[in-house]
């Protein structure tokens, strides 16, 4: 996956410009709602054609561990489908 | 020729009171009306009001359909209602609906509950009554006041739900082609926490009443109010729609760019929007307008296709895709004919 290009789409999701966004970004109750949370869904699904259950997406605090959910759905996901 | 159910007419009713964004941002001080409109695609909901049901949107919404002259309460014979807020544990709603309808006391009446696929499901019976020649003329009445099971202070479903009543006439006619159907259907039981009153009824009876916080977010419900996992809802329609539309197609034996109209479930705009991309759907084909009235849960779809009719984007001889979605999970799917 690659996690810049992917950074990039998350940052509209939070209303944020791309200078702003990095894996070190906080996501807690003032950016991480669910408006947030469902532009986060739909650039993931876009992206990846893939849905994340939406208790894991709430419970991730950094941008950091939002791409690591999404890697490891990802993995599982198309094992699944195998 | 063969004795074939189409959908004669419609007519939809919405509650005189209002709610617009303005009234929600002065509410919730930190949202600005014309974000809410964004994210939604409402401008306005209409909701009843304390001592308005269901019921009364439903007697509103058939009388005007009567009162159009296509058909007279005497020539109902057999009911269908189509809601999750009835008056009563008991009676049938319907019952008492044939009652103020004035319909005849030889005509079928009968209650079920479904959501946001209750109107796809309503013509599926509507259509195998007809064609069974069982009945001619099914009044299919949906009617829903959410509102009532709304938590004030929950913000979320606040936005997203109006209260709303369609009564549409499913009627007989000889025709060499079929004019509603196929039908695809699904349900998913697991879904069923995710968009849920928990309290009322007979497995958590009498509420506890106890105010709790949802989540991180700043709503607030009890577990007599309507509780909305939006996110998850979000996903179980990513997965679910775009399936069953193939479905559809596959046994319809169509292609896509066969249907000359697409009218989903009115959700939110944010939703349709995503599911039109992911359909590849061109916004031509595809209705979205919440503007006035916002999500109707059981009536969005007849209410769409009214409109769609009156804005000439719907005309005699085109074939519309209809998907229903969502409580349950529940979910269905078919075509229609406009004649």
């Amino acid at each position: 996956m690659d996690r810049e290009a992917f950074i990039i789409e998350i940052a509209d999701a939070l209303n944020m410009s791309q200078d702003e966004i990095s894996e070190e970004t906080l996501l807690n109750a003032d950016n991480w709602d669910s408006v947030a949370q469902l532009a986060a869904i739909a650039a993931i699904d876009e992206r990846f054609s893939i849905t994340i259950p939406s208790k894991a997406l709430a419970e991730v605090r950094s941008v950091g561990e939002l791409l690591n959910l999404v890697e490891r759905n990802i993995t599982q996901q198309s094992a699944g489908a195998q | 020729m063969k004795t074939c159910a189409f959908i004669k007419a419609i007519s939809s009713f919405l509650p005189s009171g209002t709610l617009t964004n303005e009234q929600l941002a002065l509410e919730f001080g930190d949202w600005k009306a014309d974000k809410i409109f964004e994210k939604t695609g409402i401008a306005t909901r209409h909701i009843a009001s304390r001592d308005e049901c269901s019921s009364d949107l439903g007697v509103a919404a058939a009388r005007q359909l009567f009162e159009s002259d296509i058909c007279s309460p005497a020539e109902i014979d057999f009911l269908l209602f189509c809601t999750q807020s009835p008056d009563y544990f008991l009676p049938t709603t319907a019952c008492l609906l044939q009652d103020r309808l004035e319909l005849r006391t030889d005509c079928g009446a009968v209650d079920f509950n479904q959501g946001c696929s209750g109107f796809v499901y309503g013509l599926a019976l509507a259509k195998s009554l007809v064609e069974t020649g069982t009945a001619t003329n099914v009044l299919l009445i949906t009617a829903e006041t959410y509102s009532k099971f709304i938590n004030p202070q929950d913000r979320s479903v606040r936005t997203i739900f109006g209260d709303g009543a369609a009564a549409t006439l499913v009627s007989s006619v000889e025709s060499r082609d079929e004019l509603i159907g196929p039908f695809i259907f699904g349900t998913d039981g697991r879904g069923a926490c995710e968009l849920i009153v928990p309290a009322g009824g007979m497995r958590q009876s009498p509420a506890s009443g106890t105010t709790v916080k949802i989540g991180d977010s700043e709503s607030w419900r009890t577990d007599r109010d309507l509780y909305m996992n939006g996110p998850e809802i979000f996903n179980f329609t990513l997965r679910t729609v775009p399936r069953a539309m193939n479905q559809l197609l596959e046994k319809s034996g169509l292609g896509q760019e066969e249907i000359d109209y697409f009218i989903l479930h009115q959700a939110n705009k944010f939703m349709l929007e995503r599911l039109r991309n992911k359909l590849k759907i061109s916004p031509e084909k595809f209705w979205l307008d919440l503007r006035t009235g916002g999500n109707t849960v059981s009536s969005t779809i007849p209410i769409a296709l009214e409109s769609a009719s009156k804005a000439g984007k719907i005309k005699t001889g085109d074939r519309v895709a209809l998907i229903g979605f969502g409580v349950g999970y529940s979910w269905a799917a078919t075509l229609m004919r406009v004649i």
